[in-house]
């Protein structure tokens, strides 16, 4: 188990090292610059290099590159080119919005898509299941950030019994906080509950299929008792699996909704920085969503190897 | 092969199977399961190809004197701010979407599933090399990575899908390398490797073949994502330059004038919500198709 | 519908109606039992804190420094609240009235200005205010290192000095008529504390800086030192960052947000269908306009200039994308300001054909189509609408013509750094009511633009009518200077425009300023 561990843990430190470097590289070699947001547009070229070099953007990449990665290895991961707080300030204050939003939308859309799609498996030779499935697949065929912009038009302008967004600690108001929360989090869901459902039904009806259920099904067992005992189990797992890999959709989908619902979250911090070139700040946004990936699917890899001995062995 | 479970992920929707179907055997199973959604897929096809030679006006032409109408004899699904016509700047879309569809597919699908055919197929360390590969594209959020190559490549479409494309590249490697894994010890490739084919003539000439089930379902999932993407990455300015159409810019600009003609918003809207739908009720469709053997 | 909160915090009106709608749509008991307290029982999600006055605006600022930050569009929050000049531009007389200054004069040559001082101001860290202050914040501006984009306002200051603790002397190097106007736009600020101005600044102003949540929130709270008893009213301001424009008009209605600033047409026609109030400035206050890179051929053909201007219906736009609420007009020279040239604004009216036959004996037509790119920055709706407008104008006369809307940074390195541009939309500050203003602004200067404009004789032309004093003769000058930026158009001016804000009975006690100072001491929440 401490091989495994280890293992998965220098891999681990590998991707962090290729996401940082990439985007580091990536972000560095766009046009723009962070110098020209503070000027604007009728400074003079020698403002422009003046400040340019105050920033320290002058120097050769790889230097730059070297001078990051040796602060952010002894923790520090810089101060923001424009507003001039800490990076690690600057993460602190947007994650608890952005960690809230997702986990909620998460739990939702897995409260939602697991039986739905478990119930869809399980009825798939019924009537019902065919245009049952098609309901689903109308409600997840809007696309998400419009589903927002009508939320916020039915919910916040006509009938008035929601607010438009905004994020309010959980620990100043806890009330303010959920009721801010509902719009997003329904939103957001709706991004993921379309390949939940999907995935659940085909994992769960190839479950059905197992040869194990085969047998089940002979010895007598009933429909009830094939579903909960053997093949939600395995659905579940599976579920958990795919939920891992799809963070990135859950970050992309939580910018949009950060946008729509003005929630100064990761999202925007980092959707920002990238417009502003704000280089310190784009590589902490990329690093915590990237540790955060790396993480979750670390996390999820020790249940699996916990439940199913084999993988470790392999 | 011992650590990268989270690459392979445990259940292969669809699990291959050697079969023989006449040719028309799909087509059928389609028309008789589905037949709303081949409506809704062929007429999106039909106007993806033909839309723009069907507009009744010009996608670009401006026209203030018309702006903000609702629908009329001269302008059957309205105008929009700029009083351009929004049945054709609709059906540009459609063309929009198609175009960002094909280009997510095609590198999304080049690519993962060389990655995943060739990760399972040999094993070893090209497997890890790759799963790990894989992963560092998983890590970065569709958005950022979008958002860089716009920023390096100019803002377009194709740029736009790129990024779309290659977060699709993890799926497809996925599913192809677990398909290749299952299919690397059964008896019809035992056989070839025992006639002496290379180890890649057997994944190209044995292995892939059996996997277009489930990669034709991958397909129309990321597809029906694409167009989703086109609309989410226009919506924030990064996609389709002005003044060509696409959903993402028109849904944008009709958000602008919610209050006052909420019939843009609103036709927009539920026309891509119709090609989106579609897609996902064909997907549906092909994926009981190809799960139909192993019932 | 009573939305705010009043001082003390506690909730009115709004939450006890909000649950009643709430039990109405869903039914009581499924209400309850499904949402269990949170929703049922919660005050308003957004209440603000303590008596804090609510302003939505679409994105953030980018520093907190005063004296920098040129393309930001919320810099007046900081500016208007923490920091004072030596005067305020009134919008009703534009004429300027004291500030940190209580009282000057003019020498006799025009040549000298004395600034007496107000003797009981404090910084918000409690040092006193002095004219050492003046002189060390005149001084950066003008600092080449430190870059101010507002150093071409004081280009004719060639000495500033302090005479005593409260009395400054400024030398300038010819006359400046709207000196005034151009010190209401140099913020003061604390030399002592200069090393923390992006972090924490310190001013003299009403507010003091309280906190900066990148992207999030901008907050001020009141300085109780400040100089005028009573004022200012409200406890603190917060400018949340709300991107979305619907968001921001439900915001508007919810509650969660007291105002809304610097919103185009459609916001204020969907406002006014709500019954949400409006303000606005005076219909001068800003233009809209594009850019020519007059250095690049063909556009260093001012044939080829005239014609674009012939191709833009400025008529057109006014009326549909501003909704009727600008002014279209070709000169930035409002009719308002005395040296107006009679009759101007109306001058290049829409006519294609006009601007294909000038296009012609450019040399351009459907065989040999104009090819040009229009750059528009990202996340200005109208800016992209006036593009796409001359866009199809010219192509519909069989020019090749492309738009490019371009993320701000990215736009900026191509108008500015590079030059790399044919043309690009833009809008400005039309400045004070003074036009030696105009013609040294960042569009216009002769010694630096945007356009890259300056053709023999027009920097003599613009010292002489800003040195003369004989206002007949200097109305003169200034009509012959419009005469010729309207012949030789290096810009193509769009429309006037005044600024928007919405919001209730609380926000209509702000006075906009003419030169981007609000001010906010009189805005009280509840009246």
């Amino acid at each position: 188990m401490a091989r495994y561990l280890i293992s998965r843990l220098a891999g681990a430190f590998v991707t962090l090292f290729c996401v940082s470097a990439l985007a580091f590289f990536a972000t560095a070699l766009a046009p723009g610059n962070p110098a020209a947001v503070l000027l604007g547009n009728r400074a003079t070229p020698e403002r422009m290099e003046a400040v340019t070099r105050a920033m320290g953007l002058d120097k050769p990449l790889p230097v730059r590159y070297g001078i990051w990665l040796k602060e952010t290895l002894t923790g520090n991961l810089g101060t923001s080119n424009l507003s001039f707080k800490p990076v690690s300030d600057l993460l602190m204050a947007a994650l608890p919005a952005t960690l809230e939003l997702t986990l909620f939308s998460l739990v939702t859309a897995i409260v939602i898509a697991v039986p739905f799609g478990l119930v869809l498996a399980q009825g798939r030779r019924k009537w019902w299941s065919r245009p049952l499935s098609a309901i689903v697949t109308l409600g997840i065929s809007v696309p998400g950030f419009w589903v927002g912009l009508l939320l916020i038009v039915a919910f916040s302008l006509t009938l008035k019994i929601l607010p438009s967004g905004g994020f309010v600690p959980m620990n100043k108001n806890l009330g303010g906080n959920l009721r801010a929360m509902v719009l997003p989090t329904v939103t957001l869901a709706v991004y993921l509950i379309p390949p939940l459902v999907r995935f659940v039904r085909v994992t769960a009806v190839s479950a059905f299929n197992e040869e194990y259920v085969d047998t089940a099904r002979a010895k007598g067992a009933s429909p009830a008792s094939i579903l909960f005992r053997h093949v939600a189990p395995n659905t579940f797992i599976a579920t958990l699996t795919f939920v891992g890999l799809q963070l990135g959709l859950l970050i992309s989908g939580a910018i949009v909704v950060e946008i729509i619902f003005s929630i100064p979250g990761i999202g925007r911090l980092g959707l920002n920085a990238v417009l502003n070139r704000d280089y310190p700040v784009i590589q902490g946004v990329v690093l915590l969503a990237a540790t955060g990936y790396v993480l979750v699917n670390l996390l999820i890899d020790l249940l699996y190897s916990a439940i199913d001995p084999r993988v470790r062995t392999g | 092969m011992t650590d990268t479970i989270s690459a392979s992920g445990p259940v292969v929707p669809g699990g291959p199977a050697r079969r023989r179907r006449g040719v028309f055997a799909l087509p059928r199973f389609l028309l008789r399961r589905s037949p709303f959604s081949v409506l809704l897929v062929a007429v999106f096809v039909f106007l993806a190809i033909f839309g723009p030679l069907l507009a009744p006006h010009s996608m670009t032409d401006t026209n203030l004197s018309a702006a903000l109408q609702s629908p009329n004899g001269t302008y059957w699904l309205g105008t929009d701010q700029l009083g351009r016509d929004v049945l054709s700047r609709l059906l540009g879309s459609v063309r929009v979407a198609a175009q960002a569809f094909l280009i997510v597919v095609l590198v999304g699908g080049v690519l993962g599933t060389s990655l995943g055919l060739l990760s399972g197929g040999l094993g070893g360390a090209f497997d890890l090399a790759i799963s790990r590969l894989v992963e560092i594209l998983q890590g970065f959020p569709t958005i950022l990575v979008a958002i860089v190559i716009v920023a390096l490549l100019d803002p377009s479409l194709t740029n736009a899908m790129l990024a779309v494309g290659l977060a699709a590249v993890p799926d497809f490697a996925r599913v192809s390398r677990s398909v290749a894994i299952q299919l690397r010890d059964r008896e019809f490739v035992l056989a070839a490797r025992g006639l002496g084919a290379s180890e890649l003539r057997i994944l190209v000439a044995e292995v892939l073949p059996n996997m277009a089930g489930p990669l034709i379902v991958i397909a129309s999932f990321d597809g029906a994502q694409a167009i989703m993407w086109e609309a989410a990455l226009s919506f924030l300015g990064m996609g389709v330059q002005p003044p060509s159409p696409s959903f993402g810019t028109m849904l944008r600009e009709a958000q602008n004038y919610l209050a006052i003609q909420p019939w843009l918003a609103v036709i927009t809207g539920i026309t891509v919500s119709a090609v989106i739908l579609g897609l996902n009720l064909f997907g549906d469709a092909l994926g009981d198709y190809y799960n139909r053997g192993s019932e | 519908m009573k939305t705010k909160q009043d001082s003390d915090g506690t909730p009115q009106g709004m939450a006890v109606m909000n649950r009643a709608q709430f039990l109405r749509l869903f039914g009581g008991a499924f209400a309850l039992s499904a949402v269990p307290g949170a929703f049922g029982f919660s005050q308003l999600a957004q209440a603000a804190e303590g008596g804090d006055f609510v302003v939505g605006i679409s994105s953030d600022i980018k520093t907190l420094d005063p004296q920098m930050s040129p393309i930001d569009v919320f810099r007046h929050t900081i500016r208007s609240t923490v920091f004072e000049a030596l005067v305020f531009i009134n919008p009703d007389t534009l004429k300027a009235d004291p500030m940190l200054a209580e009282s000057w004069e003019m020498s006799g040559d025009g040549l000298t200005a004395t600034f007496n001082l107000r003797k009981d101001v404090t910084w918000h860290n409690g040092a006193p205010f002095t004219a050492a202050d003046v002189v060390y914040s005149i001084k950066r501006v003008q600092d080449k290192d430190v870059g101010s984009p507002f150093a071409p306002q004081l280009v004719a200051v060639s000495g500033v000095e302090a005479v005593d603790d409260h009395t400054v002397k400024l030398t300038l190097a010819n006359t400046v008529p709207g000196i005034l106007a151009n010190l209401a736009v140099i913020q003061i600020v604390n030399e002592a504390t200069i090393d923390t101005i992006t972090t924490s600044p310190v001013g003299t102003g009403p507010f003091k800086f309280a906190d900066w949540a990148p992207g999030a929130q901008i907050r001020v709270e009141r300085y109780e030192g400040y100089r005028e008893k009573g004022l200012p009213k409200l406890a603190g301001i917060v400018w949340r960052i709300v991107p979305d424009s619907q968001a921001r008009l439900a915001g508007l209605q919810d509650g969660s947000l007291d105002m809304v600033a610097l919103v185009e047409g459609k916001d204020v026609i969907q406002a006014q269908s709500a019954g949400i109030g409006v303000i606005s400035t005076k219909p001068y206050v800003l233009y809209e306009n594009f850019n020519i890179n007059t250095k690049r051929a063909p556009f260093d053909d001012k044939r080829v200039r005239q014609a674009l201007a012939y191709a833009f219906d400025r008529e057109g736009y006014a009326k549909t994308v501003w909704f009727g609420l600008a002014r279209p007009t070709i000169n930035p020279v409002p009719p308002e300001m005395a040296t107006y040239l009679p009759g101007s604004s109306e001058q290049y009216g829409f006519d294609l054909d006009k601007a294909a036959s000038l296009l012609a004996e450019a040399g351009f037509s459907k065989d040999k189509p104009l090819e040009m790119e229009i750059l528009t920055p990202q996340g200005f709706d109208t800016l992209k609408s006036m593009a796409l407008l001359l866009q199809d104008n010219l192509n519909r006369i069989g020019h090749k013509v492309t738009v490019r809307e371009m993320e701000v940074t990215v736009w900026i390195d191509r108008i500015l750094t590079k030059p790399d541009y044919d043309i690009t939309t833009d809008n400005f500050n039309t400045g004070p009511e003074d036009p030696a203003s105009m013609f040294n602004s960042p569009n216009l200067a002769p010694a630096s633009n945007v356009n890259l404009w300056n053709p023999p004789g027009y920097a003599d032309l613009v010292a002489k009518a800003a040195a003369e004093i004989d206002p007949a003769k200097s109305v003169e000058l200034y009509q012959e200077l419009q005469k010729l930026i309207l012949d030789e158009m290096p810009q193509i001016t769009v429309d006037h425009l005044p600024l928007f804000f919405l919001g209730g009975d609380a926000s209509k006690s702000l006075i906009i300023g003419p030169s981007g100072i609000d001010d906010y001491r009189q805005v009280a929440i509840g009246g």
